[in-house]
C-alpha cells in the first residue's frame, strides 16, 4: 500500500469514527424529535379476584408512571373474568383507581364479562371506562405496540 | 360438551369470587374476607399526649347569699377546702394526676381468622388492651374482643363472646381509625359505661345530695368499653347499592368483664337497624351514606335492687369524595352517672371525700348529640370539625349540667398504617337552671359547681395511630 493511499484509509477512518461517535453523543444527550414524540405504552391485564392483585397492577401502574413520568406514558389497565370486581362500585380498591384515572391511567372493564355477570354500568365505579372484549383489547393493544404485564 | 365444560369452570371460578366486598362494621370486625387465613396478628398502637389548659379552681367562695332569706349562709370547709385544686376534667386520664402528659394510650394486639375445616363458615376476632386507659384502670392488660361467629344461617350469623355491642356510631368503629382523638362527652358518658357499687366512708364527710336522689357510689371494675359478653344475631343484605343490616344483642351486661360479678344477674338487650347507600368503596372509608337506630334496655344491680337503664339513639354519616358529615342523637333513661362530687382528687380532711354521684332511678334522663364535618382536601391531609353537647339530668332543673365542645382537628396520613393526629377542643361545662337553686344546700352546692365548671380549659391533643 502506497503512503498516500494509507493516508486517505486513515483520514476516512478518523471521518467514520468522528461521524459515528457524533451521532453517538447526539443519541444519548439529544433525542430526535421523533424520540420525544413516541410515548412508553404498557397494557396490563387483570382478570383475577384477588384483591392483591388489583393492588399490584395499580402499583405497576402507578411505578411506571413514577420511573419514566406521566407525560412520556400511556397506561392502561383491562378488566375482565373473576377480575370484574376490581370494577364493581364496591370494589375494595375504588379511591385508588380514582387516583389512577386522576393520574392518566386509562381503566377499562370488560363489557361481554359484565354481560355474563348481569352487571350494567350502574352496578360499576364511575372512573371506570369500557371496551368491548378484554381480551380483544388486550390483542389491539399489543398489536399498536403496547408491552403486555399480567401481574 | 366445549361449551358445558366452559360453563361449568366459568361458574366455578365466579362461585370462588368475593361476590361483594361492600363492608359495614359488623362485618369488618366479625367477619373475615373469603380466602382469610387461619391466622392474622394485627394491632395497633396510639401515644398520645395531652395537654389541658384549664389551671386550679379559685373562687369557691366563704359564704353565699341564702335563696330563702337573703343571710349569709357559710359554705363548708369540705367545699371551700378545694380551692387551690385542679378539677378532674382538667386532668389527664385514666390516671387523673397531671394536666399534661405522653402516654401510650392505647397498645391493641389482636389475632383474627377462619377456624380450619369448617369451610370458612367459623371465624374468630380476638383483642388485648395493654394501654393506659379506662379499660386498664385495675389490670395492666385485659382481653377487649374474644369472639367466635357462626355464619351457617342464611340472614343469621350469629356472633358469641365477649365483643361491641350495636351501639352508636362512635361506639361501633374502630379507634384505629377514629377521626377524632377523643370521644364525644355524650358517647363517652352515656354508652361508656361506668360500673358502680354504693359507697360512703364514715370517717369522712361529703357532700351531700340536696337535689333530686343520687346514690353516693365507686367505680367497679373497668369501663365498659362499649361491649359486652353476650350472643349477638345479626346480617346485612345488598339490594344493589342499597345494604340493610340489623343486629340484636343478649348481654350479660357487666362489660370487659367475664364473671357476673359487676351487675349479678341481670342482662341486657342490644339492637341497631341501619340502611346505607353505597356511592362506592368498601372497607372502613367506604363512601355511603348511612342512616341507623339503635336502643339497649337492661337492668342494673345496686345495693339490694336492680334499677332499669336504657340507652338509645338515631343518627346519619355521609362520606363521598373526601366530604364526611355525620351527627347522631342519644338520650337515656336511668343508671345516669352524674359526676364524681366535688370533682376533684380527695386531698384529705377537711375536704368532703369525692364520691361519684349515680342516679339510679329510670326518671332521670340525660340527652346529647353531635355534629360533624371532615374534609379530606388532599391524599394526605383532612381537616375536621365537631361540636358535641351533653345535657344531664334533664329532669331536675337544679341538678341539669351541659358539657359541650368545638373540637378543630386535623390528620395527616403518613401511609396507609401510620396516621396522625391534632385536635384542640374548646369545652365548656354549666349549670343550666341556676334559678333553681332554692334551698340553702343547692345555693351553696350549685355555687361551687358553676364555679368549678367555669374552670374547664380547652385541651390540645396529638396523637399517632400505627396499625401493624
Amino acid at each position: 500500500m502506497k503512503p498516500i493511499h494509507q493516508f486517505r484509509t486513515l483520514a476516512t477512518a478518523i471521518a467514520l469514527a468522528l461521524t459515528f461517535a457524533s451521532t453517538g453523543v447526539q443519541a444519548v444527550d439529544a433525542p430526535t424529535p421523533q424520540a420525544e414524540m413516541e410515548k412508553q405504552k404498557v397494557v396490563f391485564q387483570v382478570s383475577a379476584s384477588d384483591p392483591k392483585i388489583w393492588n399490584l397492577a395499580l402499583n405497576n401502574a402507578k411505578n411506571v408512571q413514577q420511573e419514566i413520568g406521566a407525560k412520556n406514558a400511556e397506561v392502561e389497565i383491562v378488566v375482565y373474568g373473576p377480575g370484574i370486581g376490581m370494577l364493581k362500585f364496591d370494589s375494595a380498591v375504588a379511591s385508588r383507581i380514582d387516583e389512577a384515572v386522576g393520574d392518566g391511567v386509562k381503566v377499562v372493564a370488560c363489557e361481554n364479562t359484565m354481560k355474563a355477570q348481569k352487571l350494567s354500568r350502574d352496578d360499576m365505579l364511575a372512573s371506570a371506562g369500557y371496551v368491548p372484549a378484554g381480551v380483544v383489547e388486550l390483542m389491539k393493544k399489543q398489536k399498536e405496540g403496547y408491552a403486555y404485564i399480567r401481574p | 360438551m366445549k361449551k358445558t365444560l366452559l360453563a361449568t369452570i366459568t361458574v366455578a371460578a365466579f362461585a370462588h369470587a368475593p361476590t361483594s366486598f361492600a363492608t359495614n362494621w359488623f362485618q369488618l370486625q366479625n367477619n373475615e374476607q373469603p380466602g382469610a387465613a387461619f391466622y392474622k396478628f394485627w394491632g395497633f398502637i396510639q401515644p398520645t399526649y395531652m395537654y389541658n389548659e384549664g389551671g386550679a379552681v379559685n373562687g369557691i367562695p366563704a359564704t353565699v347569699v341564702s335563696p330563702v332569706n337573703g343571710a349569709n349562709v357559710p359554705v363548708p370547709a369540705g367545699l371551700s377546702a378545694y380551692n387551690g385544686q385542679a378539677a378532674l376534667f382538667n386532668l389527664v386520664g385514666p390516671d387523673l394526676d397531671h394536666g399534661e402528659q405522653l402516654q401510650m394510650f392505647r397498645a391493641r394486639p389482636g389475632v383474627r381468622g377462619v377456624i380450619p375445616g369448617t369451610g370458612e363458615k367459623i371465624n374468630y376476632f380476638a383483642l388485648a388492651e395493654f394501654g393506659n386507659n379506662a379499660l386498664t384502670r385495675e389490670r395492666q392488660a385485659v382481653l377487649t374482643d374474644a369472639t367466635v361467629t357462626f355464619n351457617y344461617i342464611p340472614g343469621a350469623r350469629i356472633r358469641v363472646g365477649l365483643g361491641r355491642l350495636p351501639l352508636g356510631e362512635e361506639a361501633m368503629q374502630g379507634v384505629q381509625i377514629m377521626d377524632y382523638i377523643n370521644f364525644t362527652t355524650v358517647t363517652d358518658q352515656l354508652l361508656n359505661e361506668r360500673f358502680v357499687q354504693p359507697y360512703a366512708n364514715p370517717s369522712r364527710t361529703h357532700a351531700a345530695v340536696v337535689g333530686a336522689p343520687m346514690a353516693m357510689s365507686q367505680l367497679n371494675g373497668a369501663f365498659g368499653g362499649f361491649r359486652d359478653v353476650g350472643v349477638e344475631v345479626y346480617d346485612w343484605f345488598n339490594r344493589g347499592r342499597w345494604e340493610y343490616t340489623y343486629a340484636v344483642m343478649a348481654s350479660q351486661a357487666n362489660g370487659i368483664s367475664f364473671s357476673d360479678d359487676l351487675n349479678p344477674g341481670n342482662h341486657d338487650v342490644t339492637a341497631r337497624l341501619q340502611a346505607t347507600y353505597v356511592f362506592q368503596g368498601a372497607g372502613p372509608k367506604r363512601e355511603d351514606v348511612t342512616a341507623y337506630a339503635w336502643h339497649q334496655e337492661g337492668k342494673r344491680a345496686y345495693g339490694s335492687s336492680d334499677y332499669t337503664r336504657m340507652r338509645e339513639g338515631i343518627g346519619a354519616k355521609y362520606l363521598n369524595h373526601g366530604l364526611r358529615v355525620s351527627g347522631e342523637y342519644i338520650r337515656a333513661k336511668g343508671m345516669i352517672y352524674v359526676a364524681p362530687t366535688p370533682q376533684f382528687n380527695d386531698i384529705g380532711s377537711p375536704a368532703f371525700e369525692p364520691v361519684d354521684y349515680v342516679a339510679l332511678d329510670s326518671s332521670n334522663k340525660a340527652d346529647g348529640y353531635y355534629l360533624d364535618i371532615g374534609w379530606k382536601f388532599a391524599p394526605k391531609w383532612e381537616v375536621d370539625l365537631r361540636y358535641d353537647e351533653l345535657s344531664k339530668m334533664t329532669n331536675s332543673a337544679y341538678d341539669e349540667r351541659k358539657v359541650s365542645a368545638w373540637t378543630l382537628g386535623g390528620q395527616y396520613f403518613y401511609s396507609p398504617k401510620i396516621r396522625f393526629a391534632l385536635n384542640y377542643e374548646i369545652r365548656d361545662i354549666k349549670v343550666v337552671n341556676p334559678e333553681a337553686q332554692l334551698t340553702n344546700g343547692q345555693k351553696i352546692q350549685g355555687t361551687a359547681a358553676g364555679i368549678i365548671g367555669a374552670s374547664a380549659g380547652n385541651r390540645i391533643s396529638a396523637q399517632m395511630t400505627w396499625v401493624f
